[in-house]
């Protein structure tokens, strides 16, 4: 349980199970598969003593199948094998991004750092596909080669010993050909971009081109591209392929040694005895060696590709666990002198505002456009650094905080649903019953439409809620911070796309069911301000003058229209109809 | 398209020659090495015609293995250039033809299809062509070729093993086809339940503030663990067609080689019809281990060529599309002809009401025109006539007495000038933005142009100069507008086509645009369908357009 998924390590170990798995018919496979090439030489050699009348055909019925039999069980393990490592690889990358995404939800980098974090997830797969290379390369390459070598050096230590003076070079000469093949890749891949945006010019500029007159000029310019990729990507092609035949054929010089050094231990002139088997099987052998080694330039191409998706990974592999959700207790809610900064640091958004509610109360909150109400919600919600002291119950934020107590619910403008169904956009998970559920779509008057949908509180929202209209989103989105009740709800203009009537439904509603806690409902339109409790108006500090009428203040509806000016005038504007927006 | 083809083929006939004849090569390049390999086995085992090699015979036989084997892979990798080499000409080839027929595609294709669908078709469709050429057709005739020849080379030499490999090479044939087909499946199953998986990051990302609010990590977690429980299922599924095809294939030819060994070992009738030595054994071994490895490769052509085919369609479709009419006529520009001459055309887009019936307008040399009407009545509809961009359904439009719609590309910009509503970035530096890569015109004149526009000073202060890079925030939207004049004047057009001004533009760039215009129309027939630039240009006819 407390393994590090930051360390590489800690996910060999956690599967060790199939890793072991792997282990194990890695290394018979790759062992086995010396048994291929060796068998065949015996049956080479039990061939040419059956013709020769030295052994009765009966032999061959039994090595060719005790051959048969091996090869199936070889093949077997190379199944299991693959499977497995493959499974590892998909587990790993499982538990990467299990990881990861609780980083993202929980961990500070997450805000913030969005796009490292999606490059992140797609880092993920290179690096469990690196790792599966590795595995299997560790053995496919590493074991298999020394199980051929084995055979070899067991047939005949000196000719092996000649033979494998070819292979390196070429692998030399295959790390020597990698720049200029893939400097040719990346040309080729310029190039390729380059034709992109010529072909995109010459069709989606055709009229103005036409316009011109300067079709055929283009078609011109247009074919300069067209010869300069195909020169480049015929090159890039050829030096491509070129590479490995070049290869082979450098480490089969050995095929020459081997047919006549090992011609002549069949010959019983060499430095060994051979029959027949030992030749064709020493042949075969050095074959697939040959092959084989080449691939050990692929297996450090993976781990270093591995290695650097894996840097970007891990700073968000850290260990993190999930906290319990518990809340604050009920109380009354005390800003004071409360001010915040602007975010691109020019001075303030509005400057020491104070105000109190009592549970039960709602309070509404406005402005002009641009005095920091949506800000002032973000800062109540402890997602906004502010001056000042905001307490409720009498305990300041900083206390909840460290107590890992809720304290406030939200809505905003943006209703921010889920890909999910309405049950689970309103729950969250969180355990409740069918009449709890029924009881929140009730309040926000969202009961008889879901019902009368198909699939009822299961019926999906598609992404964001494109499925259901913008007052059904609010709607739902309103039923959301209901079911997570805090002391604290804030509601920062969410009703803009809900009719007058609904609207007026859904603040009786608000008003019976919030009766233990505050509600500030933010909003620039003041249709049910005269119904609050008190009234809050932010004055941006960019336009505070001396003048005492001017300002933020704190009182009820009726008071302020007698003596907050810039309240009055919103007032008035929306009594005409006009809509503040913000 | 299928013309097409045979015509670049034909354009390159030594190449495609070249191909057959490098896939004929390699393939009996390809068969040659077993049998020596076969022949030193046999002689070694003294069951051949010479008993014994003498010792310099065998490093003879070891130089030729070793040569032919050589040899063949050369020809193998001489044959994927030469499939590179003919592919790539193959869509050079495609792609210059759709350029061509680019520039004879009526306007009204572009009004109907958007410039993305054209483009792809460029650009995505033209390189499934390019995989078709490259890993479909001809890699797949030249496997075909291997498979045949193997089997040739053994019929001659073990009729028992031809008989079996020909009742196994369909059955494998099959298996292979229904794995590939399986893994395809799972393969986009996967890729779907993938997509569905990372699509939950950037809605997380975009709703980390609710979710914490709520408390909603633990359900969060929950649903992106079954997303990755869907996604890891699929891809158990490709796990399991990928692991098992390649073990079953290698047991078949381990298979095919203990029974032709048990065969080849009996007595009489049997042992004739395999007539195997020790070494056609290891021929045939041999053979067994290459006829295999084509068969994997044909199943995967097949997945490219089908693929590749709907591409190939819709290039087929867009290069059989009609196209518009009438070429260039002969140049017969006549001075004492009007500047603008219209006569009872009529126009309608297809399938609409007609925009213009029996409509007539004349225009001296020289003479200013300021349209005017409602949107839609047609302005925007009458310069695209002008400019030839559409053909009157009836009547005439003439231009200094030649037909708007035929007038040569080249005369074209001599002939009129159009400055557009918006100016129309095109890649390259400052020059380019006005010669267009016409190479006629020259700096000096691109200089002149700038400087009748107002914005060669400008351009002086600009790193590089004339040949200053280019791009959307290069220059302000006004100086754009400038720039677009200067692109108009360059060659010294006798008609001046405004189109209506862009507004927004500050009262000191309004100011410095209307006097460029005014420069710009001196000695020129201007037709204008902007008011502020008409007032500008002075007194001049206007026509309302109902």
């Amino acid at each position: 349980m407390d393994r590090d998924p930051g360390r590489i390590g800690s996910y060999f170990r956690q599967q060790w199970r199939v890793l072991l798995v792997v282990t194990v018919t890695g290394i018979l496979y790759n062992l086995g598969l010396a048994a291929g090439p060796w068998f065949e030489g015996q049956m080479v050699q039990k061939l040419t003593d059956i013709i020769g009348g030295r052994a009765p055909a009966a032999q061959m019925i039994r090595l060719a199948l005790t051959y048969l039999l091996v090869i199936a069980a070889v093949q077997f393990m190379r199944f299991l094998k693959r499977l497995y490592v493959r499974k590892f690889a998909n587990r790993t990358s499982l538990a990467m991004k299990q990881t990861l995404y609780r980083n993202l939800l929980e961990a500070d980098t997450g805000i913030g750092s969005g796009d490292a974090m999606t490059r992140a997830i797609s880092d993920v797969d290179d690096c469990a596909e690196g790792m599966r290379k590795f595995t299997t390369e560790l053995f496919d390459t590493g074991v298999v080669m020394a199980a051929y070598l084995a055979l070899l050096l067991h047939y005949d230590v000196r000719l092996t010993l000649l033979c494998l003076i070819f292979p390196p070079l070429a692998w030399l000469l295959a790390q020597k050909l990698k720049r200029p093949v893939s400097s040719a890749a990346s040309e080729a891949k310029q190039s390729a971009g380059r034709l992109a945006d010529a072909s995109l010019n010459r069709t989606a500029l055709t009229r103005t081109w036409r316009i011109f007159g300067l079709e055929s000029r283009r078609n011109a310019l247009y074919e300069n591209v067209l010869a300069d990729y195909e020169h480049r990507q015929i090159r890039s092609g050829i030096l491509t392929s070129s590479a490995e035949p070049v290869y082979f054929i450098i480490s089969s010089v050995s095929l020459i040694l081997i047919i006549w050094l090992g011609g002549r231990n069949v010959l019983g002139t060499g430095w060994t005895d051979w029959d027949i088997a030992a030749f064709s099987a020493f042949l075969a052998c050095f074959t697939r060696l040959a092959t084989k080694s080449s691939h050990v330039g692929k297996l450090f191409g993976a781990v270093q590709k591995a290695r650097v998706s894996w840097e970007r990974i891990r700073p968000f592999m850290k260990n993190i666990h999930l906290k319990e959700e518990k809340t604050a207790p009920a109380g009354p809610l005390l800003v004071e002198s409360l001010s915040i900064d602007r975010l691109s640091g020019s001075g303030r958004m509005f400057e020491k505002v104070s105000f109190q509610a009592q549970p039960g109360q709602i309070i509404g909150i406005t402005g002009p456009v641009s005095s920091g109400k949506t800000s002032l919600g973000l800062a109540l919600l402890g997602c906004l650094p502010f001056t000042g002291t905001v307490s409720l119950a009498g305990r300041n934020m900083d206390q909840f905080r460290d107590a890992g107590l809720s304290w406030a619910s939200w809505l905003g403008h943006d209703p921010l649903l889920l890909s999910a169904s309405i049950e689970d956009n309103i729950m969250l998970g969180q355990q409740h019953t069918e009449a709890e559920l029924a009881r929140l779509l009730e309040l926000v008057c969202l009961d008889r439409e879901v019902s009368a949908m198909e699939n009822g509180i299961r019926t999906r929202v598609g992404e964001g809620g494109v499925r259901l209209s913008g007052g059904q989103q609010a709607r739902l989105a309103l039923a959301r911070a209901l079911a997570h009740p805090r002391p604290l709800l804030i509601l920062d203009d969410p009703f803009s796309a809900v009719d007058a009537a609904t609207e007026d439904a859904l603040m009786a509603n608000l008003r019976q069911c919030c009766s233990g806690r505050v509600v500030l409902l933010i909003s620039h339109r003041l249709g049910h301000f005269p119904e609050t409790d008190a009234v809050l108006y932010l004055e941006p500090a960019s336009s505070l003058s001396g003048d005492p009428a001017d300002g933020s203040h704190f009182g009820t509806h009726q008071e302020l229209l007698a003596y907050c000016a810039g309240y009055r005038r919103l007032w008035e504007l929306a009594a005409e109809g006009t809509e503040v927006r913000s | 398209m299928k013309s097409l083809f045979l015509h670049i083929s034909k354009k390159h006939l030594g190449l495609t020659l070249l191909l057959a004849l490098v896939i004929a090569a390699r393939t009996a390049s390809s068969l040659i090495p077993p049998i020596i390999l076969g022949r030193i086995v046999d002689a070694l085992a003294g069951t051949g015609s010479s008993s014994a090699l003498p010792g310099g015979g065998l490093v003879l036989a070891g130089t030729m293995y070793f040569a032919l084997l050589a040899l063949s892979r050369l020809l193998e990798a001489l044959q994927e250039a030469a499939i590179t080499i003919w592919g790539e000409k193959m869509t050079h080839g495609i792609r210059s033809a759709m350029a061509g027929k680019l520039g004879r595609l009526p306007m009204t294709y572009f009004t109907e299809h958007d410039s993305g669908t054209v483009s792809s078709l460029f650009v995505n469709d033209v390189d499934t062509l390019e995989d078709l050429f490259s890993s479909g057709v001809i890699s797949m005739a030249a496997d075909l070729a291997s498979i045949a020849g193997i089997l040739v080379v053994i019929a001659g030499r073990s009729r028992g093993l031809f008989l079996m490999l020909l009742a196994a090479l369909p059955l494998l044939w099959l298996f292979t086809l229904h794995v590939q087909k399986r893994t395809l499946a799972a393969q986009l199953d996967q890729r779907r339940a993938v997509a569905d998986l990372n699509s939950q990051i950037p809605e997380t990302l975009t709703r980390l503030l609710p979710v914490r609010l709520f408390h909603a990590s633990p359900y969060m977690e929950d649903r992106y663990r079954q997303a990755c429980r869907r996604s890891f299922s699929a891809s158990e599924r490709t796990n399991f067609y990928d692991s098992v095809y390649s073990p079953v294939i290698l047991l078949c030819q381990a298979v095919l080689t203990a029974l032709m060994m048990i065969f080849a070992a009996q007595s009489g009738a049997l042992r004739s019809f395999f007539g195997i030595s020790a070494g056609t054994a290891v021929t045939c071994i041999a053979y067994i281990g290459q006829v295999f490895t084509p068969l994997a490769d044909i199943g995967m052509e097949i997945q490219n060529i089908q693929s590749a085919m709907a591409g190939a369609r819709r290039i087929s479709d867009f290069l059989g599309e009609p196209e518009k009419e009438g070429g260039p006529a002969a140049a017969d520009s006549c001075c004492s002809a009007p500047a603008v001459c219209i006569r009872q055309m009529t126009f309608a887009y297809p399938g609409q009401a007609p925009v213009f019936s029996n409509f007539s307008l004349d225009l001296k040399e020289g003479e200013r025109l300021l349209i005017t009407g409602r949107t839609g009545a047609g302005k925007s509809t009458l310069f695209k006539l002008i400019l030839g961009l559409y053909p009157p359904d009836q009547g005439q439009i003439l231009l200094l007495g030649q037909e708007a719609c035929t007038v040569a590309e080249k005369d074209r910009r001599r002939l009129f000038g159009c400055v557009e509503q918006n100016f129309t970035l095109i890649p390259g530096d400052i020059f380019e933005q006005i010669s267009m890569g016409d190479e006629r015109v020259s700096e000096q004149e691109a200089w002149d142009a700038l400087e009748t526009a107002g914005l060669a000073d400008t351009v002086r202060a600009l790193p590089g100069g004339l040949h200053a890079p280019c791009t959307s925030e290069s220059l302000s939207h006004g100086q754009f507008q400038l720039l677009s004049i200067a692109r108009a004047i360059v060659l010294d057009p006798r008609l001046l086509l405004l189109d209506e001004m862009s507004s927004g533009l500050d009262a000191a760039t309004e100011k410095a645009l209307l006097a460029a215009l005014n420069k710009a129309a001196r000695g020129r027939t201007v037709l204008s369908i902007s008011h502020r630039a008409s007032a500008a240009l002075g007194a001049g006819r206007t026509l309302h357009l109902q």
